[in-house]
């Protein structure tokens, strides 16, 4: 113990250490809010992690293909083949059709909100364990996407920007237990601001805690962004209530809200860099 | 010679390197590699793990350190997984130096007890409910745990082939 205390490489690792540490410091106070170490590192990473996210997805279109064609030449080779065009078709299809949900979503935000200015970003990245609702976006400030940029998928909100660096972004999403928003009920304009907790995050929920005894909250009420901090444009989605429960801590009660998009299956986002009251 | 020592040095390092970037992006990259009942393999660790096996300890420092910076491009607000990879290589390549073997069990076992403190780390920090101790943390222990003898495999030849170290 006392020879590797002594060593050269325990001198390294301590000044590594303090330095890494250092960087996490520090990315609270830069603006990009990445780490120097992550900054440089991502440059190179992400354009790798894009490639890779592109094999995943036709990975993926050959398995099923392989699948069909296996099941089906048992009963005809000549049906089979036809067959797995068919299913080939059926990928390419259901991810043209995805990308056509984005664009129309993109296309619907444009026309309501002419103040936006939104950036077509692709996820690439998500940590193995679901990442406290965090993943990773292959555009950043080169495309003008800074620190707090709202993240949407159509009218529904997704999270905002924490961190990013000229080709990649962090979005921490409505099932991260940092992220508050300023919200209000769509059928009763009550105003109420949402969160989550780690129970509900793992079943991809998130909540509007304190309501008060005189709250009109019911299940299916929808809950929007009220836009009043700045961070986030008015009237976007943030999801319905499925269930009014009693808070275990307090004597309050909270509304639990499933979000208007399935996080942790978005694969295309939208980053809004620009919308008529932002940060006012 | 001195000249063809830096070379194959250089080539064992690039290959070395490689398996972890290749590592970093089956982990980090999406649907890339399969997760069976909802349990993911956190590959990065039993990667610098065997890799500290049969490097010195500045040598897997700097190893453990590249894959923590490839695993926080998931979250670039912060450099905690180059830390703890940092100190696992560092910890790691120092006990098999001055305590253990290097075999193949006691790879199992280093990377057992590194995986099993990590994922319980996790469990505790984001919600420790029992369903996901059942569905995920322990589930993802033993889905880790089945690539340590590839990585053991490939680390033990990739220092075999270049002879940077004499295996036990």
């Amino acid at each position: 113990m006392k020879a590797f205390l002594k060593s050269a490489a325990f001198r390294v690792l301590a000044m590594v250490v303090v330095l890494l540490a250092l960087g996490s410091m520090l990315a609270g106070f830069m603006p990009s809010g990445a780490t120097p170490a992550n900054t440089v590192i991502s440059a190179a990473f992400s354009p790798l992690q894009s490639l890779a996210s592109t094999v995943a997805k036709k990975l993926d279109a050959f398995a099923l293909s392989f699948r069909s064609s296996a099941v089906l030449a048992e009963e005809n080779a000549k049906l089979a083949e036809e067959n797995a065009k068919l299913k080939e078709d059926l990928v390419g299809y259901a991810q043209a059709k995805e990308k056509i949900d984005l664009y129309e979503a993109f296309y619907e935000l444009k026309k309501q909100h002419e103040d936006y200015q939104p950036v077509p970003a692709a996820v690439v990245g998500r940590a193995p364990d679901g990442g406290y609702g965090v993943f990773t976006l292959n555009r950043g400030t080169a495309q003008g996407i800074k620190v707090g940029c709202p993240v949407v998928y159509g009218q529904n909100l997704v999270g905002k920007v924490s961190a990013c660096t000229a080709n990649s972004s962090t979005v921490i999403t409505l099932l991260n237990p940092e992220l508050n928003v300023g919200a209000y009920a769509l059928n009763s304009s009550e105003a109420l601001f949402t969160t989550t907790d780690n129970e509900l995050a793992a079943e991809g929920l998130c909540k509007a805690p304190g309501l008060t005894a005189n709250s009109t909250l019911a299940a299916n009420s929808t809950i929007c962004t009220s836009g009043v901090t700045g961070m986030f444009p008015r009237g976007l989605i943030i999801g319905t209530v499925t269930e009014i429960a009693n808070d275990p801590v307090n004597i309050s009660t909270y509304a639990v809200i499933a979000p208007g998009t399935i996080i942790s299956q978005v694969r295309d986002v939208l980053v809004i860099t620009a919308f008529d009251g932002m940060n006012e | 010679m001195k000249q063809k020592r830096d070379y194959t040095r250089l080539k064992h390092i690039t290959v070395a390197a490689g398996l972890i970037i290749l590592t970093a992006l089956l982990q980090t990259a999406g649907e890339l590699f399969p997760r069976p009942f909802g349990a993911s393999a956190f590959l990065l660790i039993p990667a610098v793990v065997c890799c500290a096996i049969v490097e010195n300890e500045t040598a897997a420092l700097l190893y453990g350190l590249l894959a923590g910076l490839l695993w926080d491009c998931g979250d670039l607000r912060f450099n905690m997984h180059a830390i703890f990879l940092c100190l696992i290589g560092c910890a790691v390549s120092a006990i098999i130096r001055r305590k253990m073997r290097n075999t193949l069990a006691v790879a199992v076992v280093l990377t057992a007890l590194v995986v099993l403190g990590y994922l319980l780390a996790d469990w505790l920090l984001t919600g420790h409910t029992v369903a996901k101790l059942l569905n995920f943390t322990l589930l993802s222990f033993v889905y880790t745990l089945v690539f340590t003898p590839l990585y053991y495999a490939i680390y033990a030849a990739i220092a075999g082939h270049w002879r940077v170290r004499n295996l036990a």
